[in-house]
């Protein structure tokens, strides 16, 4: 039995902690200690994206971080992108429910972190810039035409907020 | 898929850090984790020992010498680099070749220090780092040394740096001189590992001659190569694609090792065609920078 | 896959052979190799440690020398075995020739068929790889075997006075593990960095040894 660790962290604006090995991962840890199995995980390796939560204001995969490492950090996952109790949906995911973003939604959680955090840095994206965003993140079922349209919208749909 | 078990250990400065390392048996830092964390995921590497070394503070951040050197400290994210402005006027190439490492996600945690010793035969930052002649500087408990960049690469996804040492940062200085720059890569998806890549740095004369340049080349050979003899084919040459094709051969001499992916034929072929057309942007980038 | 070699060896055929053929000191000589069983006269189990990049195999592996020609001129080995930690695993199977080339020089051509399955084969670069690492390792092996051979000339001669070992400074401390002193099998120690003999100079000094070759 290896040493366990306790850790102490804020998910979606709430405190969560746990006594971890070093070696589960931050995606393990969000799925299985805290319930949120919003985050998917999908290759373990950084590859597929589904994997992708905010950690400290930034995308980052769950897969490749340790939840020891993850001590003290802000998390946000899918579920913390609906405000209001999940009475309202976030932009990202508006959009995705209007262009049909999403069929099996594995790869869903993923995309829309992905997305949420790029428009928070680049507010009007080309739809290069969205494909070129999306290439870290893989999705089985839709084509991705869905998804680019739904990055598009999300980002026209949060500057009409702004504005 | 999950790591075998390992002693976790987070130092929260660097003689800390350097005291773990000599003191630590089988011990792996862990920087970014993006390619550590694959590994130890898929359990090729299994250490005893993990030194965390994310909250080392003296080893993050830019620093612009009054010399002109720009000191990158080694946990430096990838995606603070892609982003400073500061460092982007002096160095344009980083900005244009971090598009193509990794994805937006592993920017925000994989690390430049990372990325050079791991020494992925297809990764960007050595091949920027060899344009660009850099020093690495290397720290152990009881010693500090320098490395050239050309010195690094040991073998295969080997850098020049024992098991008691650590990356502490990385020294470049930017080239003063007017020049054009160009970065392509080949790739099957956007992210996936090169196939084959090409930097380049381009300088005219007032004659329009090539009066300086580098160009480094990524994913073909072993490990990043700086296509040196392409350079003294192009020196004091008029810019032609005539010209870019002639030196392009030199790539044909190279080691171009198969696998599982790609022949080494493709990717020479893959890596000529890139060279040609990096040369030719590099020149037009150096235009238009006179003229503007 | 299919590698070639061709080492120059400064001893006599006889005591190449000698050496060669005995896996109690041919066995050491390959970097990162302890000899862990003998089986019979021809046979061995050993292990091998090796660095690939930033993976570290130990090599669970058992030989065998066969076709050992009577005029010294011809062997072979088959070597095989796994990683003890199930990352892969290998099976190479060695063609030596041996000819003098003098009264003390002696060629030693090696063809080794390698084949390798499992992870390790796939990971990084595969084949080219693989080459490279086992020329390197190859080369070794010869350099150290040579310097084994010509010390137990030497200490045939002279058994009270051993005489120095040629290599001096950095290199002595390298090769000077896998033949300082290591008559029978010894346990080499913790598995050897394949790499970091380049800092102590060897790789130089093997690139100029296959610049000698014929």
């Amino acid at each position: 039995m290896s040493t366990k660790h306790s850790i102490a962290l804020t998910i979606n604006g709430q405190r969560y902690s746990g006594d971890v090995e070093a070696r589960l991962t931050l995606a393990d840890f969000l799925r299985h200690h805290c319930d949120l199995t919003g985050t998917h995980v999908g290759c373990e390796h950084g590859v597929c994206g589904a994997c992708t939560v905010h950690v400290d204001g930034r995308a980052a995969r769950s897969c490749t971080m340790y939840a020891v490492q993850a001590d003290g950090s802000e998390i946000k996952t899918v579920e913390g992108l609906a405000s209001d109790e999940g009475n309202s949906l976030h932009p990202v995911q508006e959009a995705f429910r209007e262009f049909n973003g999403l069929q099996c939604g594995f790869c869903t959680p993923g995309m829309q972190m992905t997305i949420a955090a790029y428009l928070e840095e680049n507010p009007n994206p080309s739809e290069q810039e969205i494909r070129e965003l999306i290439s870290g993140n893989i999705c089985r079922c839709t084509g991705y035409q869905g998804i680019v349209k739904a990055g598009l919208r999300a980002a026209e749909r949060l500057r009409e907020e702004q504005s | 898929m999950k790591p075998t078990a390992f002693e976790y250990h987070r130092p929260s400065s660097l003689n800390e850090a350097l005291e773990m390392l000599s003191s630590l048996d089988d011990a792996k830092l862990l920087a970014g984790g993006q390619s550590l964390g694959p590994m130890l995921n898929f359990r090729y590497v299994m250490p005893e020992n993990v030194i965390d070394i994310n909250r080392v503070p003296e080893i993050k951040g830019i620093h612009f010498e009054s010399n002109g050197a720009v000191r990158i400290g080694a946990m430096t994210r990838q995606y603070e680099i892609e982003k400073d402005e500061q460092f982007n006027q002096q160095l344009p190439i980083f900005r244009e070749a971090l598009r193509w490492v990794g994805h937006y996600a592993t920017r925000n945690r994989g690390t430049l220090g990372g990325s050079l010793t791991h020494l992925d035969p297809a990764a960007e930052l050595p091949g920027l780092c060899a344009l660009l002649d850099a020093e690495l500087v290397i720290k152990s408990q009881n010693n500090e040394r320098t490395v050239s960049i050309h010195d690094w690469a040991v073998s295969f996804m080997q850098a020049n740096i024992e098991e008691n040492e650590l990356l502490s940062e990385i020294i470049i200085h930017p080239w003063t001189v007017s020049h054009g720059f160009s970065f392509l890569e080949m790739s099957r998806r956007h992210g996936d590992f090169a196939i084959a890549g090409v930097a380049c740095l381009l300088s005219l004369d007032d004659k329009d001659c090539i009066s300086k340049t580098a160009v480094s080349l990524i994913g073909v050979a072993n490990g990043a190569v700086r296509l040196k003899n392409a350079e003294s084919l192009l020196l004091g040459e008029r810019f032609s694609m005539d010209l870019a094709e002639s030196a392009a051969q030199v790539i044909d001499g190279l080691d171009a090792p198969a696998d599982a992916h790609h022949s080494g034929d493709f990717r020479k072929r893959t890596a000529k065609t890139l060279f040609k057309r990096a040369l030719k942007q590099a020149y037009d980038n150096a235009i238009e920078g006179r003229t503007r | 896959m299919n590698l070639v070699n061709e080492f120059l060896l400064n001893a006599p055929r006889d005591a190449v052979w000698k050496g060669l053929t005995n896996p109690e000191i041919a066995a050491p000589c390959m970097p990162g190799t302890q000899l862990t069983e003998r089986i019979g006269d021809f046979g061995f189990k050993a292990t091998v440690s090796l660095k690939v990049g930033p993976v570290k195999l130990q090599f669970l592996g058992e030989g065998e020398l066969m076709n050992l020609a009577s005029d010294q001129s011809y062997g072979e080995v088959v070597a095989k075995g796994s990683d003890a930690k199930g990352r892969g695993s290998f099976k190479a199977e060695m063609k030596f020739r041996l000819s003098e080339e003098s009264a003390t020089q002696t060629k030693v051509q090696v063809e080794t068929e390698l084949t390798l399955t499992g992870s390790v084969a796939q990971y990084g670069r595969g084949v080219g790889i693989v080459k490279e690492i086992a020329s390197q390792l190859t080369s070794e092996f010869t350099r150290n075997l040579e310097q084994k051979v010509i010390n137990n000339i030497a200490d045939a001669l002279s058994p009270t006075q051993p005489i120095g070992y040629a290599t001096t400074g950095s290199e002595g401390q390298a090769a000077g593990q896998a033949t300082h002193g290591r008559e029978q099998a010894e346990p080499q120690g913790p598995s050897i960095n394949v790499m970091q003999l380049v800092f102590t100079g060897i790789f130089r000094w093997i690139r100029s040894f296959f610049s000698r070759k014929a």
